[in-house]
């Protein structure tokens, strides 16, 4: 149980693909200026992602080593050609807002990473839940700097006017290398904490063993 | 290599894998293209349902019968929405900014259906709208607007300022032309729609209409000046065919009476090919035809051209010593002459640059051949009405110009000047004018009211607005000195 | 002229493909320490992506529309890419070793540049409106594409430029590494938002 609980915080949050292995960067500068289309992108990442992972675990036995990396692009193009029907025909406004984001996670490398690093080494259950965590952590990562981002840029919150009050400037591409900038340094900085933290508290359980045993 | 060999090679289950993934996926596709492929029309229901924000059902209509291309819009496209009796109109809206605005407006008719009730939804698709770059910058409940302020026989305009007047659309900066734009497709649809659901179309109307005589005049580059009692007409005929424009200066005394005819430029076009008469030969008839014109009155010219100067024909020529055989050039002459005569005592009576003057509350006293005008302006958004005293001498110059109320306003909010600042520019154009004849402010302002004059003629811009309203006032006062010096008081008690 | 001039325009300075469309940000990021490896890498990327698109341009319009398969566009695309990079990885090799050494480590990460894939979409979809009035075809989409990628290698270098420059200075232990890099780029953006008042 304790490696499926490690995948799962792996992907949201040690080995967070956004803050902790800065992948994907592209659709996630280019987004985070609206929260709906950023919440919408990670979500369409984590359904891509994890089809992925699982179509790719299943035939890991099949493809021969030599040729998977052309079989995966395949794959994986073939998904999103298929999230890109989907969309156009039942989430319109989605479509919209992507634009040429959409075509682009082709190249978006958590999903090859990810096929390469996980998928064509682990199960099938594994591999998927990989997948969603991985995405759910992008998701979670490009949605809080899209609130960030459309709230400090626009003054609204997923398309809702809140306040008149904005800084333009955080709507634009420059803002998103800022707001993006400045959440790794804070997210690494939380979690260099939490890890020193835990390791101290390890150490002195380890001391607080020792002396009970030497006691 | 043997062929047994090569299918058990590492090359065959590469080849064979990557060809077996291509097709799979390339076959789900395919099916997949088929099952979720948006149609056209599902496309144009979209944009229809964005713009009406929910799913309609609708009709095109037949407008091929009807006037589209209206002054301030044209008419694409009307859609009946079934579920509602709502009207949907795809419209260009004219003069907006570096060119036109496509708009979606939504009509709604009234409850007999015989005309406009109000105005729903208003969209302006960022597609297609390249040129208008600070769209953007217009929010939407500045599109609400449209349906909130809406009642019979409202036009909309754009504006600078914040008031609650109805169908006054305020736009911080930057947009506004694009707001022009829009509100002039807002006006250009119900204008249609009226028509349109009473059945009818629209009649152009005639901007020129108060003026008699104007069938066969070229109205947009005819322009008259006023000296005294006199007035001296430049006038460019339309053609008469086969003759073609006549250019005639003509100027009328006091008598209405042609006190000089004179034609700078003949029309008539050569006649040998169908029997006719040379050029020359025309136009001798036409030059001794038109001496005959000195002295006579409104009355002469019409009994001559009859009721429609169009239909005119040489009937009443003999009796009136005209020699007929340029019978077309002729009654061109003749309309020219029927439009100075008969317009006489309105253009003299009426007064000039008032576009922006509040007559009511203008007014004017006469001493010693100088006349002082009290001068209020409309405003001039984002200005305030100015209040003017300006005096004129009797060589038509403006001998003072004082301001006595400033109507500038702050302009901090949207990246404009102090009050201070725009006061102290407006001043010093204002000391400018002291000196100046009726001849600078043609020069220096125009229709529009911008300062595309304002660097040859040594005004400073920035306040452009303010200053407009000084020279509007001043032009005012020097264009309408001979009227003013006959005509007691002006305002209210002018009556 | 004036749709030559509209395209090197939007190309390099208004559309510029990092700074206002955040295309290709993973080797600008990744790939910009220093100026000799930036200058390769931007090089690369325009080499392929003029490839690519005198490649996939014609495909498209010529087989894929009248086929009726534009949906398979994504597959085709990034296959065409891929096999691009591959062959031109091993042309270099073979023709030229010493621009193999300089070029050669670029070519497999260009494959997952969206640049790359980035501008072969654009050049059949968004691109006609930088065309000011003439009809498109495939010496605009090429040019097009040169000069996105010149773009490109532009910002690639000033970005080189200035972390050079960052290396003379102690950053804060929290902001050094990307942080910086992403402040840094943020600068460069601003500056080129000058450029959005060419019209």
């Amino acid at each position: 149980m304790n490696k499926y609980k490690k995948i799962t915080l792996d992907g949201l949050i040690f080995q967070n693909p956004t803050f902790m292995l800065v992948l994907g960067t592209c659709p996630t500068l280019g987004l985070i200026n609206s929260a709906f289309s950023a919440m919408g992108m990670g979500l369409t990442v984590v359904v891509i992602l994890t089809l992925s992972n699982l179509l790719i675990s299943l035939l890991r036995k099949v493809i021969p080593n030599e040729v998977r990396i052309p079989c995966y692009i395949v794959i994986i193009a073939t998904l999103v050609t298929f999230a890109r029907m989907f969309l156009q025909k039942f989430l319109p406004d989605l479509y919209d807002s992507l634009g040429g984001f959409l075509a682009l996670i082709v190249v978006n490398c958590i999903i090859l990473g990810r096929a390469e690093a996980f998928a064509n080494k682990h199960n099938v259950l594994e591999s998927a839940l990989d997948g969603v965590s991985q995405g759910l952590g992008f998701t979670a990562a490009l949605t809080l700097m899209g609130v960030i981002c459309e709230f400090l840029g626009k003054g609204s919150l997923f398309g809702y006017e809140i306040m008149s009050f904005k800084i333009a400037m955080l709507a634009t591409p420059a803002g998103a290398f800022l707001v993006y900038g400045l959440c790794i340094a804070v997210f690494v900085y939380v979690i260099d904490g939490f890890e020193r933290a835990r390791r101290v508290k390890a150490n002195k359980l380890a001391r607080e063993n020792m002396l009970t045993e030497v006691a | 290599m043997t062929a047994k060999q090569f299918f058990k090679s590492t090359s065959f289950k590469c080849i064979a894998t990557l060809l077996g993934v291509l097709l799979v996926c390339g076959i789900f596709l395919t099916i997949m293209n088929g099952l979720l492929e948006v149609t056209e029309e599902e496309k144009f229901q979209r944009v229809l349902s964005s713009i009406y924000g929910k799913n309609v059902t609708t009709s095109e209509q037949n407008i091929s019968d009807k006037n589209t291309d209206l002054k301030a819009a044209k008419i694409n496209n009307v859609y009946l929405v079934e579920d509602d009796g709502n009207y949907i109109l795809n419209v260009t809206g004219k003069n907006a900014y570096q060119g036109n605005v496509i708009c979606w407006v939504v009509v709604k008719p009234s409850a007999d259906k015989k005309s406009v009730g109000g105005i729903g939804n208003v969209k302006v698709p960022s597609t297609g709208n390249d040129s208008q770059s600070f769209l953007n910058k217009i929010s939407s409940s500045m599109f609400d607007r449209f349906a909130q302020d809406y009642k019979d026989g409202i036009i909309y305009s754009y504006g600078f300022d914040d008031s609650d007047q109805e169908g006054e659309m305020y736009v911080k900066t930057d947009a506004s032309y694009t707001m022009r734009g829009v509100c002039n497709a807002v006006n250009g649809s119900i204008q249609f729609m009226n028509a349109f659901l009473s059945g009818g179309d629209i009649e152009e109307e005639d901007p020129y209409k108060e003026y008699a005589y104007h069938g066969l005049i070229n109205m947009e580059s005819t322009s008259w000046v006023k000296n005294g009692s006199e007035i001296t007409y430049s006038i460019v005929t339309t053609g008469n065919a086969p003759a073609a424009s006549f250019e005639i200066t003509v100027t009328v005394d006091e008598s209405k009476t042609v006190k000089a005819f004179e034609i700078t430029k003949h029309g008539s076009t050569d006649g040998t090919a169908y029997g006719g008469l040379t050029i020359e030969q025309y136009n001798e008839i036409v030059d001794a035809n038109v001496a005959k014109f000195i002295g006579k009155d409104a009355d002469y010219f019409a009994g001559i051209l009859g009721e429609d100067e169009k239909a005119a024909t040489n009937a009443g020529f003999a009796d009136n010593e005209l020699t007929s055989g340029a019978t077309k050039s002729t009654v061109l002459c003749l309309a020219a002459a029927a439009f100075a005569t008969s317009n006489y005592e309105l253009i003299i009576n009426t007064l000039e640059y008032t576009s922006r003057i509040d007559m009511e509350n203008t007014g004017w006293t006469v001493a010693d051949g100088e006349i002082t005008f009290t001068i209020k302006t409309l405003k001039n958004a984002p200005a305030d009405p100015f209040e003017i005293t300006v005096t004129v001498g009797a060589d038509k110059t403006i001998t003072a110009l004082e301001i006595t109320k400033h109507g500038s306003t702050d302009g901090t909010a949207y990246g404009g000047l102090t009050i201070d600042e725009y006061n102290a520019i407006v001043d010093a154009n204002a000391a400018k004018l002291i000196g100046k004849g009726l001849d600078y402010f043609k020069a220096v302002l125009d229709d529009e009211g911008t300062n595309a004059g304002f660097a040859d003629n040594e005004l400073s811009s920035g306040a452009t607005k303010s200053t407009v309203l000084c020279l509007s006032a001043a032009a005012f006062a020097v264009a309408n000195y001979d009227y003013c010096l006959t005509h007691v008081g002006g305002g209210e008690s002018n009556e | 002229m004036a749709t030559f001039i509209a395209i090197v325009l939007a190309a390099v300075l208004t559309n510029n493909f990092i700074t206002v469309k955040t295309y290709g940000v993973c080797p600008f990021l990744g790939v910009s320490k220093n100026t000799s490896s930036a200058t390769g890498m931007g090089i690369a990327v325009t080499l392929v992506m003029v490839l690519a698109t005198l490649v996939t341009y014609p495909i498209y319009t010529y087989v894929m529309v009248p086929l009726k398969i534009e949906f398979l566009e994504i597959i085709f695309f990034i296959f065409i890419i891929a096999s691009l990079v591959q062959m031109l990885e091993k042309i270099i090799q073979k023709v030229s070793p010493s621009l193999y050494g300089a070029m050669g480590i670029y070519l497999p990460l260009i494959t997952t540049n969206c640049a790359v894939l980035g501008v072969t979409e654009l050049v059949i979809g968004d691109m006609s409106k930088f065309l000011a009035g003439a009809s498109m075809n495939i010496g605009w989409a090429a040019l097009y594409a040169l000069f996105a990628g010149l773009g490109f290698t532009l910002v690639m270098i000033i970005m080189s430029g200035m972390r050079e420059k960052l290396n003379y200075y102690k950053t804060p232990k929290a902001i050094a590494g990307f942080p910086i890099a992403m402040v840094t780029a943020c600068f460069i953006c601003m500056a080129f938002t000058v450029f959005s008042y060419i019209s």
